[in-house]
């Protein structure tokens, strides 16, 4: 079960007198945007389609505003980033009537200038998103009835209303029937939509970005409009644009539409990560010791450092100045040194390998100054970026102990490992004196210097790590137990469960290190570390970012369930007078209907599906039918 | 208000300007309506904000007479107008390279109250740089580098502040240790160039 918000469980809240208070764990949101991850949500860019005629969008009413970002992302789901160029006009801008048609010229001529953006600027495009339950509905109305379309523009009103109580019902009938009268004798083209069925009921909403009934309607318009303003070479848009816009002045909508299950799918995958998650804790130990589970045989510290620096792309690399430095006696003397076979030496030929070391310490030394601010500038980033960013190498730390050690290791071991890394100053680095050219024995004579400097940065950083890590690894294990079942859900559908356990086991049998979560303090940072987790699976599976189609059958194939093509057929056959639309004494045939999803060609051997309109969005499938109607053939 | 920013043009300073002449540093501006102006000298710190200095009253007095005052890592010096006027350029300054100097408009109203002006866009300000010159000596064996700064005004030098550079290598930073003396290289003149560190370039000026 989704707990919305759960507290931090007793004994694990925040110590009394501690300044800051416990942050509430948000379960339902962690796996909120674990869903969102799913989506398939990067859209395919290719698919994205160009915008016709530059679009102005008229937000009326509270309704409507309060869902710009609704509308615009419906539209940069179909238009990517130039969705982003449109013009956006609200309620204060058309109650101050004196000053809105120029508002309205001054954006025209900056969205004609966007050529690149819109294919066609020879004319434009207005459409008005009108709340009209909104208790300013006189004044709007007014203010609109004032309004005198540019002889240039195609105007398009979209009505939203609330009625599903019997009081906005009435107040519903009356402005709709206003507005219808009006568009009647002024020719304008309305598409009023109403957020109850046939039977007065509110629909269960399965879109993640629709919550209610009446989202769902703002989200149809949306992308009604995107049909028609698309830049199309099958002109479905063009057929839906000419019926909307040259026959009658008054239309419905209705809606199917869906959705991959997501959420659902992002809860069992994890649900099944905190399971795997939890068997890795329980690991039997099999560690001699903390240094040798860290670093491999002989447990040296400096390896282990060394991979880190390397990892991070921190151990300095030999600038090409090195060549450029003052010829002083000493570093000419140590050159002809190393040009030189050596004469002496009971071991001649490790004799000829290694640099005398004496002169190279001359010719260093002869440097004085100049060769310190030389380390410092090509040698010091490293240390810098310790100073600066310490967190990433405690970070780097934990996950590697959490990759070797156990929880009940990580609490009896670490606090004296700790102390012994605090307590060593002396890290040196096998001095590297083989023989090269100059610029290598110098280059190391660099290293030899700023090494053990490096080495003792990181030793404090892991003594911290592992501190950190000892003291949340008490109870951590339960704290996963915890949250996991926090996250269970009952209504989890069985196929979804059973299929994405299964691959989430196998993933971890692979690949153990995905499920490695690091101990932390509190469920808010370990749902932190979950979606961090979940993301990076995400990234790496691509059978987790499948399309609707793909996914249904990727079931079917796993752990049962319908195939893609019988799930669309049965979501097509539905009666689609029971969706969202104006409730009317007939309803007359569609002949208009559009389904829009991201692969046309699964809709093959399907009927009533009505004309397919390819969308980049890859995680819903939609069909969208429009009616036209009289005012007198609405029941309020 | 002793410290304020003026309403018009009459108190900003303009084409503030800043001479070399005989080994000395000389300061011309243009400002109607001052009666006095504040210097400021600093040296690697953030220019000064007049309101942050925490001057009182009997300081800006002591200062639109002429006096001098240290503030934190600034030194004040006002400059009553009809002295710094005198000339054509005033010279009755000291400085010591690399330096900041910002100039600041005063006014003595008819009540004896003295009003600092702040700058009202951008502030009037000049650096006062280090001047150096590059010595090259090509031999046998490559050429003999050397970078020559003032020696009254090496303890000012920071270290790395000035770099030399073969050809398109990176450049190896100079210490003051390394300033006024030989630095035997492997390369030709041409191939060597001397140039202030990036952030030091209006501090150090090379003298042809």
């Amino acid at each position: 079960m989704i707990l919305e918000h759960d507290t931090i469980p007793a004994g694990r809240s925040a110590a009394p007198g501690a300044a800051e208070p416990p942050v509430i764990p948000d379960y339902a949101g962690t796996v909120a945007r674990c869903g969102a991850l799913l989506s398939g949500g990067k859209p395919d860019p290719g698919a994205a389609r160009s915008i016709r005629l530059p679009l102005i969008n008229v937000l009326l009413g509270q309704g409507a505003e309060d869902r710009h970002s609704l509308i615009l992302r419906s539209y940069q789901d179909i238009w990517a980033n130039n969705a982003n160029q449109l013009g956006w006009l609200f309620t204060k801008d058309v109650l101050g009537s004196a000053q809105f048609a120029d508002r309205l010229d001054n954006l025209s001529a900056e969205l004609f200038l966007r050529q690149t953006v819109f294919s066609d600027c020879r004319s434009l495009r207005v459409v008005w998103y009108w709340d009209v339950m909104d208790d300013r509905f006189d004044d709007i109305f007014a203010a609109v009835r004032q309004h005198q379309p540019a002889y240039s523009s195609e105007e398009l009103f979209f009505l939203f209303g609330k009625q599903h109580r019997a009081a906005d019902r009435q107040r519903f009938q009356l402005r709709a029937q206003q507005l219808a009268d009006w568009a009647e004798q002024t020719g304008r083209h309305m598409v009023l939509q109403s957020d109850v069925t046939e039977q007065y009921a509110y629909l269960p909403e399965t879109a993640p970005e629709g919550r209610d009934s009446v989202d769902n309607s703002y989200r149809v318009a949306a992308r009604l409009l995107t049909m028609m303003n698309s830049v199309s070479r099958d002109n479905l848009g063009n057929e839906l644009e000419f019926r909307l816009l040259n026959h009658a002045s008054l239309w419905t909508v209705s809606s199917v539409v869906q959705f991959k299950p997501n959420e659902d799918i992002a809860c069992a995958v994890v649900q099944q990560l905190l399971k795997e998650s939890i068997r890795q804790m329980q690991r039997p130990g099999n560690m001699t010791s903390v240094a040798e589970a860290l670093c491999g045989r002989g447990g040296d510290y400096t390896a282990l450092f060394r991979e880190y620096l390397e990892a991070q792309g921190l151990l300095p690399e030999a600038p090409e100045c090195l060549t450029c430095l003052p010829r002083t006696t000493e570093i000419l003397a140590f050159e002809q040194s190393l040009l030189e076979a050596p004469r002496r030496g009971l071991f001649r030929r490790n004799a000829e390998e290694r640099v005398d070391e004496n002169r190279r310490a001359a010719a260093v030394r002869s440097l004085g100054e100049l060769w310190t601010l030389f380390t410092q500038r090509y040698y010091g980033a490293g240390l810098t970026r310790l100073a600066r960013q310490p967190t990433d190498a405690v970070e780097w730390f934990k996950q590697r102990m959490c990759r070797s050690l156990t929880c009940g290791e990580m609490v009896q071991q670490l606090p004296k490992e700790a102390l012994l890394l605090r307590d060593k100053s002396d890290w040196q680095t096998d001095r590297d004196t083989r023989r090269g050219s100059l610029a290598d024995c110098l280059h190391r004579a660099a290293l030899d210097e700023v090494l053990p400097r490096l080495y003792t940065s990181l030793a404090v950083l892991l003594a911290q790590a592992m501190e950190e890590l000892c003291q949340d690894a008490r109870g951590f294990e339960r704290l996963v137990e915890e949250t996991r079942q926090a996250l269970e859900r009952d209504d989890l559908d069985e196929t979804i469960l059973r299929t994405y356990s299964t691959r989430i086991s196998a993933i971890a049998a692979e690949k153990p290190q995905l499920m490695q979560l690091v101990p932390c303090k509190g469920a808010a940072a370990l749902l932190e570390q979950i979606e961090e987790r979940f993301a990076l699976l995400a990234d790496q599976q691509e059978e987790l970012r499948l399309s609707l189609f793909d996914e249904l059958d990727f079931r079917a194939k796993q752990g049962g369930g319908a195939l893609a093509t019988e799930a669309i057929q049965e979501l097509f056959q539905q009666d689609p007078g029971k969706y969202r639309r104006l409730r009317l004494f007939d309803l007359p045939m569609a002949d208009g209907s559009w389904c829009l999803l991201n692969q046309p060609d699964r809709l093959k051997g399907l009927n009533n599906t009505g004309t397919p309109f390819r969308i980049p969005r890859k995680d819903c499938v939609e069909r969208i039918s429009i009616y036209p109607v009289t005012a007198g053939n609405i029941i309020y | 208000m002793p410290v304020t920013k003026p309403d018009g043009a009459l108190f900003d300073i303009k084409e503030l300007t800043l001479t070399y002449q005989g080994g000395h540093y000389g300061l011309s501006l243009r400002c109607p309506r001052a009666t006095a102006y504040l210097l400021c000298f600093s040296r690697q710190c953030a220019p000064a904000d007049p309101q942050a200095l925490g001057l009182t009253e009997a300081d800006l007095q002591a200062l639109h007479n002429g006096q001098s005052m240290e503030k934190g890592p600034y030194r004040l010096m006002g400059v009553p107008a009809g002295t710094f006027h005198a000339m054509p350029s005033f010279y009755g300054f000291s400085v010591a390279p690399p330096q900041t100097i910002q100039v600041w408009s005063m006014l003595a109203k008819p009540g004896g109250s003295i009003t600092l002006y702040l700058p009202r866009e951008a502030a009037a300000i000049c650096h006062v740089p280090l001047r150096y010159s590059v010595k090259l000596q090509q031999n046998a064996e490559g050429t003999v580098l050397q970078v020559l700064l003032d020696k009254q005004y090496l303890e000012h030098y920071q270290p790395g502040a000035l770099y030399y550079q073969v050809d398109q290598t990176g450049p190896v930073p100079l210490p003051a240790s390394w300033l006024n003396r030989e630095i035997p290289l492997a390369a030709t003149a041409e191939q060597i160039s001397v140039a202030p560190s990036p952030g030091a370039e209006q501090d150090y000026e090379l003298v042809p």
